[in-house]
């Protein structure tokens, strides 16, 4: 399998922004178009395991839009048309799952280059590298509760909610307050708190690939703004 | 000496806290989803409430954890930089406007951000408000495009959205969502104190 493209996180940013505006007033077709565009761009940057789940959705989309015009059922039209409202985000999401994959480290490196406070390029940052965490945690809370007798949906849980609230929210307050004091001794480590610019040893430019992609969103963006 | 400002510290709290309560509301955010199927509708309108009933503790705990001014309008335009990697930049305004009105709760200088009363009634007019999101995404894409579904008419979906904009319903949201908030919050307290004040993790004003 080819190698991910390497691209500057601001065009990753860029490329987010652009797409989120673009997809407002798009009709269905320009919709499908700007899937493809951002599904190739996806796939070029390493997004390939979940592409799939991203064309069933879309499947779904047309699937439960072929069945509303079709049978006029309410179920099919309502499936339509809150699928309708995933698909219009479904290019952002692809966008955004790049942005997201991008290492911390360059991420940071990228968003001091734009000069922006360094509050909101680490909080921005641990947020974004801590939304996968925070679902593992409470997955392995749940186990835990599942092993003594107080998972949500057991026979405890619906005789003792109080019990089961308790038991699942300590647990996962005491763990993000460890969490965010191992994050800030390792921050504070890598001089975070330092008052002098910091350096990386990612090197932030822009190389041809983002020129490229620059050029093809621009084109795009023309494309999709004249057809309105 | 306590910083004035917001440190590495609480700003890496803040970011850990908000991306919990962000995980808690859009896995709970789908499970209404479903059920909103099943009951016309209905879900949508208890789905704040439950989500913010339940995040209410965290959020009390990230509140008085931090205890300086900012914390509130961090945590919001985070949710909102969120949103933005979701397609929906416009969003970011909206967080930015909530998170002013939680600051603005906290507004006489003192020991607001160490006071679990304060805390919780900022907790419940801020979580209320965000519980209003789901009708600003609506107003944003049907301004945009109401006509994406061929099962529907655009009288269909202009009814839909006046329904789901209806002042009784959004005073509906808005009230089960401050009931919800202020029953988490209570709860949030009670737990803090039996666990984390007596511990000595969380120092509080009553």
């Amino acid at each position: 399998m080819s190698k991910p493209l390497i691209l500057d996180p601001r065009t990753k940013l860029g490329v987010v922004l652009v797409i989120g505006f673009l997809i407002f007033g798009s009709t269905v077709t320009q919709l499908l178009l700007l899937f493809s565009v951002t599904a190739l761009y996806g796939f070029l940057n390493g997004v390939r395991r979940s592409l799939p789940i991203y064309v069933l959705i879309l499947l779904l989309y047309f699937l439960s839009d072929y069945f509303a015009s079709e049978t006029r059922n309410i179920l099919f039209v309502s499936l339509a048309f809150f699928s309708y409202f995933i698909v219009c985000f479904l290019p952002a999401l692809l966008a955004g799952e790049v942005l997201v994959r991008t290492p911390a480290g360059q991420l940071m490196s990228a968003l001091t280059a734009w000069h922006l406070p360094k509050t909101i390029i680490v909080a921005f940052s641990v947020s974004l590298r801590f939304v996968p965490i925070a679902g593992m945690e409470i997955r392995s809370i749940h186990e835990v509760m599942k092993q003594r007798g107080v998972a949500f949906f057991s026979r405890t849980g619906w005789l003792h909610p109080w019990r089961v609230f308790e038991c699942a929210l300590v647990p996962l307050m005491i763990r993000l307050l460890k969490i965010s004091d191992e994050l800030t001794a390792s921050a504070i480590t890598r001089g975070a708190e330092a008052p002098i610019r910091r350096t990386s040893v990612h090197e932030i430019k822009f190389h041809f690939c983002d020129y490229a992609v620059i050029l093809l969103l621009l084109i795009l963006t023309f494309v999709l703004l004249v057809r309105r | 000496m306590r910083k004035k400002f917001l440190g590495i510290r609480d700003v890496v709290t803040i970011a850990i806290f908000t991306a919990a309560i962000m995980m808690i509301g859009s896995a709970l955010s789908k499970v209404f989803g479903v059920l909103s199927f099943l009951t016309a509708g209905g879900a949508i309108l208890v789905s704040g409430a439950v989500i913010s009933f339940l995040t209410a503790p965290l959020f009390l705990l990230m509140v008085l954890k931090v205890g300086k001014h900012g914390a509130i309008f961090l945590h919001s335009i985070l949710y909102g930089f969120i949103f933005l990697l979701a397609g929906l930049p416009h969003m970011v305004i909206f967080y930015a406007l909530v998170g002013l009105i939680g600051e603005a709760m906290m507004m006489p200088r003192g020991s607001g951000y160490r006071h679990v009363f304060r805390s919780g009634l900022a907790c419940s007019v801020f979580l209320s408000v965000k519980s209003l999101h789901p009708a600003a995404i609506l107003w944003i894409i049907g301004n945009y495009n109401p006509q994406g579904v061929h099962g529907y008419t655009a009288a269909q979906i202009a009814k839909m959205m006046d329904i789901y904009f209806n002042p009784i319903t959004v005073g509906l949201i808005f009230v089960l969502t401050f009931v919800g908030s202020a029953i988490g919050s209570f709860a949030g307290a009670r737990l803090l104190r039996r666990h984390f004040v007596k511990s000595g993790i969380l120092q509080i004003n009553e």
